[in-house]
């Protein structure tokens, strides 16, 4: 499994881990991490993702217009350098919460 | 029992191997002390006793004792004197060269008694000779072993603090009770930036419990490099610590994972005392009670990985120490515990010297335990980047240059990207180039497949569920792919210019790149990719009516990688 989510129904939240290669092929496992819980805070867990190009990046924005969040509600935590530097072209701290 | 009669008379020699026959399992008769010691030196092992008759022509007894003394002086052979002399002067003779003496005529009884004390002092002492020679060989090989794991473990430490220079705001002390500690403080760099730190006590102390460490030491520091999430780290560790560990060891631990931010921490705590925030007066904001059991001691299915998540402020602390801090002991037999160590630290004593000190001053001798104190103030950040790589480590030396070409059904059924990475592994073999190259051919391959030879319109994207519609219309697609659609890969590798060359063509219709907008749109769903190529790569440009593109990668660009936050 490549995604991966947790989900604490408690605290609204839902972290979700992704592994490997960041691309068009996790668009339905990464789906149904999200689907029907609009309420839920997300922490997407780049950490094991080695690469991301942009449908991985197509994934995410997705997902934000989904979920009608608020830029920067969503998080996006340990990214490695090489991923950072992706989505820093992308510009997507303007949307996402990137630490 | 082997016994040597000496003596000039054979009816003496016949009556004392007749007294003594059923108690020995072999005598040897000599009826002269002359050559006596040179038929010993013969004999495959030495008499236990020897009867020594007093009065013979030839040579005396005395004599002949004292030659039996210099020719075996390391052996303990009992010499129990025969004779008919009464005097004292004879008495003390037999007593000063020999063990024993008994009075001719022989009486039975006596002798038969005198020789099984004697026969019972020689095998104590051979029995004490055996185990002293054993004890000191094994002496020997215990400081061998000592002085070989005693410097295994100094090169073990060598590489634990390695890591720990390049942090800022971490102290610790760590003193061994022996020459082994089996108290652990390590600390490793994230590869996203930000540090773990362990501070574990093993079981016990000396050298079985620094050996259990060791396990958990080489587990924390090969989870850290792949940057895991710190639940998999003490789950790793643990799943380790139960297979090598026998019952009844285990090691108490507490891991903390610290962001790049320097603030943020997350705590898994096992069985050490309680740790504290401190303000920065060294007033307790927090008590970090241990939730859960040592490492070590469940199995995987029972093991917990919930953590504790802290957020500090700039100038907070945390301090976490083993038990031998308040386990220390003072003359009266009572222990410095948590409530004193709590009144040192609010008297704004938090800092390791000071504290240490103190409970060095209230424990009456060496603490008897390994002691271990760890602070951490807040921000902590690192000097150490991890892409730090050396490009001669990470990647090829030798110039290549490939050609891939796929075919329709190559394409149709093989997830290209899975094994162009693999393929580019053997020239990038790990590393952060490794996966911006492959962030940049996946954006093309994507294009030159879903665009050039599909057809595919991205602006279905923009409808309401558009994107999860156009990649179920590309697997429709991709089903009808004309059987003589093909992709090519060119790759041309040049170390002594660090470049990269890639060429990506295909035989279908043409990118209109002319007409590609320059600047990323911002709230579109698409149209992202190609901006995103371009600025990874040095140059990226197409040709052959948009079918070909080439692309640039340098790998000597400093400023690829944003600074780390």
């Amino acid at each position: 499994m490549s995604v991966k989510a947790e989900v604490d129904s408690e605290a609204k939240q839902v972290t979700i881990f992704v592994k490997g290669a960041f691309g068009f092929n996790l668009i339905h496992e990464f789906k149904r991490c999200y689907s029907d819980k609009r309420e839920y805070q997300f922490i997407i867990d780049l950490r094991k993702v080695d690469y991301i190009d942009s449908a991985g990046l197509g994934i995410l924005i997705n997902m934000q217009n989904y979920l009608e969040q608020s830029d920067g509600a969503i998080r996006l935590t340990n990214t490695l350098p090489q991923v950072r530097k992706v989505l820093a072209i992308s510009r997507f701290d303007k949307k996402f919460k990137i630490e | 029992m082997r016994i040597m009669i000496v003596d000039d008379q054979a009816t003496n020699r016949e009556l004392c191997r007749l007294i003594l026959s059923h108690v020995t399992s072999r005598i040897d008769t000599f009826g002269s002390g002359r050559g006596v010691v040179a038929a010993m030196q013969e004999m495959d092992s030495l008499p236990d006793i020897v009867l020594l008759d007093v009065v013979m022509p030839e040579q005396n007894g005395f004599i002949t004792a004292q030659q039996i003394r210099e020719a075996f002086p390391k052996q303990h052979i009992a010499i129990i004197f025969l004779t008919v002399l009464d005097d004292y002067d004879s008495f003390e003779r037999c007593l000063s060269l020999g063990d024993d003496f008994v009075l001719k005529p022989v009486e039975s009884s006596v002798l038969l008694a005198k020789v099984q004390a004697h026969f019972r002092i020689v095998t104590m002492h051979n029995e004490v000779m055996a185990q002293r020679d054993e004890l000191s060989l094994f002496h020997d090989q215990v400081r061998y072993d000592y002085a070989i794991a005693e410097s295994i473990f100094a090169n073990l430490k060598d590489e634990m603090s390695a890591q720990v220079k390049h942090v800022f705001g971490i102290d610790y002390i760590s003193t061994p009770s022996t020459i082994f500690n089996g108290d652990l403080i390590v600390v490793a760099n994230r590869p996203h930036g930000g540090v773990y730190v362990m501070i574990a006590d093993a079981t016990g102390h000396g050298l079985p419990a620094a050996i259990s460490a060791i396990p958990a030491t080489r587990a924390f520091f090969s989870m850290a490099v792949k940057g895991l999430a710190l639940g998999e780290i003490v789950t790793e560790i643990n799943e380790v610590l139960s297979r090598f560990l026998p019952s009844g060891m285990m090691l108490a631990a507490s891991v903390f994972e610290i962001r790049a931010s320097g603030f943020e921490v997350s705590w898994w705590g096992g069985g050490l005392p309680d740790a504290y925030v401190l303000e920065a007066d060294g007033q307790i904001a927090r008590r970090l009670e241990s939730k859960h059991m040592p490492l070590g001691v469940l199995s995987a299915k029972d093991f917990e990985a919930n953590l504790v998540h802290l957020k500090l402020e700039p100038h907070q602390k945390i301090l976490a120490y083993t038990d031998g801090v308040i386990e220390a002991v003072n003359k009266q037999g009572e222990r410095f515990g948590q409530q004193r160590l709590e009144a040192v630290l609010q008297a704004g004593k938090w800092a390791i010297p000071s504290l240490y000190q103190s409970v060095r001053e209230f424990a009456h001798k060496d603490v008897e335990d390994d002691l271990s104190i760890l602070s951490m103030e807040f921000p902590i950040s690192s000097d150490k980047t991890t892409n730090e790589l050396s490009l001669d480590e990470s990647m090829s030396m030798l110039p290549m240059q490939s050609s891939l070409s796929f075919s329709a059904e190559v394409i149709q059924n093989v997830s290209l990207m899975n094994d162009i990475r693999r393929f580019l592994s053997g020239i990038i073999f790990s590393g952060p180039h490794l996966d911006l190259v492959c962030s940049i051919l996946s954006e093309l391959v994507t294009n030159a497949v879903d665009h050039g030879l599909l057809g595919m319109d991205s602006s279905i994207k923009e409808l309401p569920e558009g994107f999860f519609l156009f990649y179920q219309q590309r697997e429709e697609k991709l089903l009808e792919l004309d059987s003589n659609a093909w992709l090519t890969l060119d790759l041309d590798y040049q170390p002594s210019q660090q470049l990269l060359v890639m060429v990506l063509e295909h035989n279908g219709e043409g990118f209109n790149y002319q007409q590609h907008p320059k600047q990323t749109q911002q709230n579109l769903t698409y149209g992202r990719g190609i901006v995103l190529a371009t600025e990874l790569c040095d140059t990226l440009e197409y040709s052959n009516q948009g079918k070909r593109v080439t692309a640039n990668y340098s790998f000597n660009t400093q400023h690829r990688f944003p600074a780390s936050r």
